[in-house]
């Protein structure tokens, strides 16, 4: 079972609350998805989606299960990352998006048999300036204990 | 008999490398090898005197003031050169270009740094979703592919080309060592296998990314990567001022985001400092 959730600005209510942080200096817009713009910036606002999946993968297992489906749900991916951190996994893959190179920084956060997945999308051509700001939203999910 | 092939609705476009000059001579206004133009026009390459339309958009690439890139790859001896351009302002003919603008043979990489923001702005004649040609090899003939593509493909296909992605899946990663200059790094691919500080890997390449913001202006290397069987080195110069270089295992996110700073255009859009008007309190992580 997948459940995307629609962000009130960053705390949504699941069985608890669930919040992702975004830096104190950027604005945020309801979603699906969520739009966060950084202060300052100009360009296009990167992209911030939060879903949830209940299938008990894990570590190598979400691993692998997560390069798989970059490969085949992806338009022109290139796994550019893939790190474990205990049982979390974080994904950098670039690909191509309605017409744009972008890249997506996804980090998935296991939490009670289940997981809580961030992703943050930003175009290529951002991801200099952005990358930073990328991987601390991908990684600052704050669940209930 | 030609190896020049011309079917872009297949998505065909090889050139051999004496009728791609003379189709950029020609796209410029200065004398071309008549019989290379007669080839071209036999070829459909050339229409009544004009370039076709499907190519000219790569055409008006190659022959503006955009930053050029050259790949140059070794391995078992072999030396292959990769060439692409991306978009900048169209500027007056100066003179021909080669396909690959000025970009020196190779030399030791003389920095670490990336060039960057030297890159100039997308030209008009430029179409926003590919704005880059990249001209790939024939492997048996003096001739090259020309594909035509967006910027972020190219990136996607120098960093596959240069091993990013399939890195992840070595069981053997490369160890650090530091090496005395630049011999030292490029010696042991002129072997059939890689011996030397690369002993144990059954294949290799060394990859060098030169980038020149314009033709005519100095290149730099901006990534060189050593590619032993799926492992992926990154290659700096060593700290301190002693010619010699440093060989680590290469963070692919980090080339990632390096191509992509070094292809993009224009700079980021970041404003000088100041809150952005109306932004309620921020909600600290």
């Amino acid at each position: 079972m997948s459940t995307t959730v629609t962000l009130q600005p960053t705390a949504v209510d699941r069985a608890g609350t669930v919040r992702v942080g975004v830096p104190a200096d950027w604005t945020v817009e309801t979603g699906p998805p969520l739009v966060a713009l950084p202060d300052g910036w100009d360009g296009e606002p990167p992209a911030v989606v939060v879903s949830h999946e209940e299938d008990g993968l894990a570590g190598e297992d979400l691993a692998t299960a997560v390069l798989a489906a970059a490969a085949t749900r992806l338009t022109d991916p290139l796994v550019a990352d893939l790190r474990l951190a205990g049982d979390d996994v974080e994904i950098v893959v670039a690909h191509h998006n309605r017409g744009v190179g972008v890249t997506t920084v996804e980090r998935h956060h296991v939490h009670r048999g289940g997981r809580w997945i961030v992703g943050v999308t930003a175009a290529d051509t951002d991801l200099a300036a952005l990358a930073p700001l990328m991987h601390g939203v991908a990684a600052s999910l704050v669940t209930d204990p | 008999m030609t190896t020049t092939a011309y079917r872009p609705g297949d998505g065909l476009v090889m050139l051999e490398l004496d009728h791609l000059v003379a189709l950029l001579a020609h796209a410029h206004g200065t004398r071309a090898d008549p019989a290379a133009l007669a080839r071209l026009t036999t070829a459909g390459v050339l229409v009544d005197g004009t370039v076709d339309s499907a190519l000219a958009p790569a055409v008006a690439t190659l022959c503006g003031n955009g930053p050029r890139l050259r790949l140059q790859t070794r391995g078992a001896g072999a030396l292959v050169h990769t060439d692409a351009v991306t978009a900048g302002e169209r500027a007056a003919a100066r003179r021909a270009p080669s396909p690959t603008g000025d970009a020196p043979e190779a030399d030791p990489p003389p920095t670490g740094d990336t060039p960057g923001d030297a890159a100039h702005p997308p030209g008009p004649a430029a179409h926003p979703g590919s704005d880059a040609v990249l001209l790939l090899p024939h492997p048996d003939a003096p001739a090259v592919h020309v594909h035509q593509m967006s910027r972020s493909a190219l990136a996607r296909f120098l960093a596959r080309r240069m091993g990013v992605g399939d890195h992840l899946l070595t069981d053997r990663p490369v160890t650090a060592v530091e090496l005395p200059h630049w011999r030292a790094v490029r010696r042991v691919f002129d072997t059939a296998a890689p011996d030397g500080w690369a002993d144990g890997y059954r294949r290799g390449e060394l990859h060098e990314l030169r980038w020149a913001p314009a033709p005519g202006r100095p290149a730099g290397t901006a990534v060189a990567l050593a590619r032993l069987d799926r492992a992926l080195a990154e290659i700096t110069p060593a700290d301190g001022d002693t010619g010699g270089y440093t060989v680590r295992p290469a963070d692919g996110a980090a080339v990632w985001r390096r191509l992509c700073r070094l292809l993009a255009s224009p700079p980021s859009p970041f404003r000088p400092a100041g809150r952005h008007p109306g932004a309620p309190a921020g909600t600290a992580p």
